[in-house]
């Protein structure tokens, strides 16, 4: 399951963006996500580490570029949602390599599928429904709310990293 | 790049773009990624107590024989989403069947016990750790530990079985064994002709003799057979042992092993003394319990240089004099004077000398040059086991591309025949 879903995420991430730009007249920026599309499975394929991180940096990129284009929302968010998972799919099917086999890599496998449709349903509807909120607060209450998110972000990172120290 | 680095640096960049354009849905294409982020944390595993236990089949194998190895990890603390379970294996070991590593979910108090084999080359190999990666699902927070185990296994040098190894030193013990003694009583070989003697068998009468003096009645004399003391001396020195990436230093062990056995075997009280690194003694003894003993010295030597000698140093308090030296070594013209002086005060000297021209240039390419510099290397070497057989050293020179056994059926089943003027 996995070693087809993280071939079949990059193909539905790339696709997604290249159609919100293809939509919305920017041909050659479409043509340009899908050729590193190609590429991004093609270093999947190959099994080429440095393709994750610029798998995911790239469609998260893209799909900035076009919201502040103004292009449809949904295919950038879903398109980004798709990277995500084709990332943390790409890390799991690395991990499942150093498996032996006399492990239940099934039950591996439905745990964290389960633990990942999970979260990516529930980002994908964070994301609508913040796109629903027409909040309007002023610059400075926005700048607060946003150093305290960097803190708080800071904070989870530090406590992740301190797991791993 | 770390990927909580990696997730945290994207989520921050996002936050950034989306602030200094102010820019909701950038703010909110962030999101899932807080999520993610957040999800990481949540499910990062607590406090981990794990434990490990090792059994293996046997701590003592041969070369090439294999070994099972079962490891039972239990959980002693909460629920573990993923753990990756890794023995670690020393250099020199290799898993032949089954896997040093298990990817599983180990539940609070649950436990996992698997057996891989495990073979390799002669050594000592301690067994320490089991390598446990801890994490959850998304493989955000990971937590390495070391779990300590106990374990340890020594392969042994393969022994090879020689028929005999003549060797005639001037002392021998009071024992019976196989060494002819150099002195008149019971025995296999003819030794002399003396005047019969109450309680000699009638069967010893030489009638030749006696029908020469018909006064007197004569009977021969057999050569009495003994033990000895034989002390063995396996040379570990890395510039004589080693060239480059290859070493010669197997063939040395192989032979010290075939000779320390056959010797025991005959009866013969055998020690130990490996130059190298530094000087291990292994104190002389009999039978199957000193083969043991010295099995398990030479599976965990190595080849090394000693700091302290700088040329072949063998200790001569640590052998009774006259007795049997055996010195196992590739030999350089410096070690000369050693054996000389060995020589020169009474013991008797088996050198076995593995060729290190002959292994060397088993793996070079067959030049003009190579074929030059190993001709004139090999006469060199042929110069200094000269004048050592010519000193009374019986040198047995190994071309280690020949099987030892049939090195040793030639040259050592037979007694030397020493160089006219040569003193035993």
């Amino acid at each position: 399951m996995t070693r087809i879903l993280r071939f079949a995420c990059p193909v539905l991430s790339t696709g997604l963006l290249a159609a919100g730009y293809f939509l919305s007249g920017l041909d050659w920026f479409a043509v340009a996500l899908f050729v590193f599309g190609i590429l991004w499975i093609v270093g999947l394929a190959l099994h080429w580490d440095w393709v994750l991180p610029l798998g995911l940096f790239t469609t998260f990129g893209a799909a900035a570029l076009g919201l502040l284009q103004g292009l449809s929302t949904l295919f950038l968010i879903a398109g980004s949602l798709f990277a995500l998972l084709a990332w943390d799919l790409a890390d799991f099917h690395l991990r499942l390599q150093k498996s032996s086999p006399e492990d239940d890599l099934t039950m591996l496998e439905k745990h964290h599928l389960l633990r990942l449709g999970f979260l990516g349903f529930s980002g994908a509807g964070l994301s609508a429904f913040a796109l629903t909120l027409h909040l309007d607060p002023s610059f400075e209450w926005t700048v607060i709310l946003m150093l305290f998110a960097v803190w708080g972000l800071g904070r989870v990172v530090e406590r992740l990293l301190n797991i791993e120290s | 790049m770390n990927r909580t680095f990696s997730l945290a640096l994207l989520i921050f960049l996002l936050l950034f773009l989306g602030l200094a354009t102010i820019h909701p849905a950038i703010v909110a294409l962030a999101l899932p990624l807080i999520l993610y982020l957040l999800g990481g944390l949540w499910f990062a595993p607590g406090k981990v107590q794990l434990h490990a236990e090792r059994s293996l089949s046997a701590e003592r194998v041969k070369t090439g024989d294999d070994v099972a190895v079962t490891l039972k990890v239990t959980n002693r603390g909460s629920a573990l989403e993923e753990v990756l379970l890794e023995d670690q294996i020393p250099d020199g070991l290799e898993v032949s069947e089954g896997s040093a590593r298990r990817l599983l979910i180990l539940p609070a108090g649950g436990s996992v016990t698997w057996t891989f084999m495990l073979k390799g080359r002669r050594g000592y190999y301690g067994l320490k750790n089991v390598h446990a990666i801890i994490g959850e699902h998304l493989g955000l927070a990971r937590l390495e530990q070391d779990l300590p185990t106990d374990g340890q296994l020594f392969i042994l040098p393969p022994v090879l079985r020689l028929r005999r190894v003549a060797i005639q030193p001037r002392r021998t013990r009071i024992f019976s064994g196989t060494i002819p003694a150099r002195q008149g009583g019971s025995g296999v070989e003819f030794f002399d002709v003396r005047e019969y003697q109450q309680g000699d068998s009638p069967r010893w009468i030489n009638w030749r003799a006696t029908a020469r003096h018909p006064q007197n009645v004569f009977s021969n004399e057999f050569e009495q057979e003994r033990a000895a003391d034989v002390g063995l001396i396996l040379d570990g020195r890395h510039r004589t042992n080693d060239f480059g990436d290859r070493s010669i230093f197997e063939n040395s062990v192989l032979a010290t092993a075939a000779l320390a056995d056959t010797f025991l075997n005959a009866g013969n009280r055998v020690g130990l003394l490996f130059y190298g690194h530094q000087i291990i003694w292994t104190m002389p003894g009999y039978g199957k319990m000193q083969s043991e003993r010295i099995l398990h010295d030479l599976s965990r030597l190595e080849p090394g240089d000693s700091h302290n000698f700088s040329e072949l140093y063998v200790p001569r308090h640590l052998f009774p004099s006259r007795s049997q030296l055996v010195l196992v070594s590739p030999l350089i013209p410096e070690d000369y004077d050693m054996l000389a002086a060995l020589r020169m005060s009474g013991y008797h000297l088996l050198v076995v000398s593995p060729n290190p021209v002959s292994f060397e240039s088993g793996s070079m390419a067959p030049t003009r040059t190579n074929l030059l510099a190993r001709r004139i290397i090999q006469l060199q070497r042929a110069v200094l086991l000269r004048r050592l057989r010519g000193m009374g050293i019986h040198v047995v020179d190994w071309d280690t591309s020949q099987p030892f056994e049939k090195t040793a059926k030639l040259e050592l089943e037979q007694r030397m025949v020493l160089p006219r003027g040569v003193l035993r």
